[in-house]
């Protein structure tokens, strides 16, 4: 029994989605905040910005050898609950999709406007009226977003 | 027929005497909403041979496909393992994307074919997506005629959409140059019909003749065929060394034979 207790607990606290955001900022966020959760995936500690009056959370997260920017906000509840009705919206065309534990994904491109090239990949998505939009400046492959998104959490 | 979100390919063998068939074929499951059309089939190829004469074939084709929103997740290529009755040892070294990134893929068999599946059935795919497949091949060369006949078949006959553009790159290395036979021509083919919709041209690139092939507004099941002949016995089957290797066994093991009856035969005749 004590076993039990002792391997729930350390279960327990191993998969706990206690909020990672350093606690000034954590006090002012009214939004469940979507963060990684993998050794592969860490956020850079001094990264975090909250505009409080845009309601926007940023911060970078070191993946793959790039830096990829996470940026979320409280996703408006008229729009629809998931991120498939968030791309019209947000005229976003994905060139790819796959499902998560915290709903569906999609990948998009945006290039720079007058010679084309690629500017970011992003990954959009919408869980628990939070919306995420991560970018990265590196081309990643889609299993590598796969395995990113997979490993996300989102606080109580 | 499961109605699977997918693509998926059946096994469509080219013409008899076609070489190595790069069967791919599309297909779409009857539930799907709007068809994936290929917007170009690109292939590059450098033809060698290897020190035993086999021909040697190293092949990066390009495909840009435009996917619709049924939910695909890959393409399906067919390559044959076996050309006039030998194997051609497929060997896939390499798929990727526009990027270069490595693409998830799997290889299996469908009857005498090699099967190429890209993509990772958990990530669906939309609009444009380019998938790059590099892969060697060897014997793929017909031998049975008076010349030494390359016959590619560069798109296959097998995808069941229409392909915009098909582009053929050949490099020939130098040392090749001088067997070929007359000029390098090219053909569409659509079942047994066959016409001359398409250009070909050749240049001089790096050391190597290169021979530029193209055709456009390919109908379902119809291929770019680019045709080169050398002269006869540029190639082999790969067996010249193999043969000459048990000859030389042969004489070895005869030696040895030889050497030891007379050793036995002397050992005698100083006991005797």
């Amino acid at each position: 029994m004590l076993i039990l207790i002792i391997t729930g607990g350390i279960f327990f606290i191993g998969h706990s989605t206690k909020s990672p955001l350093p606690k000034d900022i954590n006090d002012q966020v009214n939004f469940k905040v979507i963060y990684p959760s993998s050794h592969a995936a860490q956020i850079q500690p001094s990264s975090y910005n909250y505009h409080q009056q845009q309601k926007v959370l940023n911060f970078k997260v070191n993946y793959a050898g790039s830096p990829i920017v996470f940026s979320q906000q409280p996703a408006p509840r008229n729009i629809g609950l998931d991120t498939q009705s968030y791309l019209p919206a947000l005229g976003i065309h994905p060139y790819a999709q796959f499902d998560t534990a915290l709903g569906q994904v999609a990948l998009t491109k945006f290039y720079q406007s007058g010679n084309l090239k690629l500017f970011s990949q992003s990954a959009v998505l919408v869980s628990q009226d939070t919306l995420l939009i991560a970018t990265s400046s590196k081309s990643l492959t889609n299993e590598q977003w796969k395995s990113l998104f997979d490993s996300l959490k989102i606080t109580k | 027929m499961k109605l699977t979100r997918k693509l998926f390919v059946s096994a469509f063998l080219g013409a008899a005497t076609m070489f190595i068939g790069q069967l791919a074929q599309a297909q779409q499951p009857a539930s799907a909403s709007g068809q994936l059309t290929i917007d170009s089939f690109n292939g590059i190829y450098h033809l060698g041979r290897d020190n035993r004469g086999l021909s040697l074939l190293t092949t990066e084709e390009t495909i840009v496909a435009d996917f619709p929103s049924a939910g695909f997740y890959g393409l399906k290529r067919e390559l044959p393992k076996t050309y006039q009755g030998h194997n051609v040892d497929v060997k896939v070294l390499a798929v990727s994307d526009a990027a270069g990134n490595p693409v998830p893929y799997k290889i299996s068999s469908d009857g005498g074919n090699l099967l190429i599946t890209t993509g990772n059935p958990a990530i669906k795919l939309f609009g444009s997506q380019t998938i790059k497949i590099r892969y060697q091949t060897t014997g793929v060369i017909n031998l049975k005629g008076n010349v030494d006949e390359f016959l590619l078949n560069v798109n296959g006959r097998g995808w069941d959409v229409p392909i915009s553009n098909a582009d053929a790159i050949l490099y020939i290395p130098s040392d090749l140059q001088k067997s070929i036979k007359g000029k390098p021509s090219c053909y569409t083919s659509l079942g047994n019909t066959s016409s001359n919709y398409c250009q070909i041209t050749s240049s001089q690139a790096a050391g190597s003749l290169k021979v530029s092939s193209k055709a456009r507004l390919l109908q379902p099941h119809q291929a770019l065929v680019l045709k080169v002949n050398f002269a006869a016995d540029t190639f082999t089957n790969g067996h010249r060394f193999k043969s000459l290797f048990a000859i030389l066994v042969a004489i070895v093991a005869l030696l040895a034979l030889t050497v030891t009856s007379y050793r036995v035969l002397k050992r005698r005749n100083t006991t005797l």
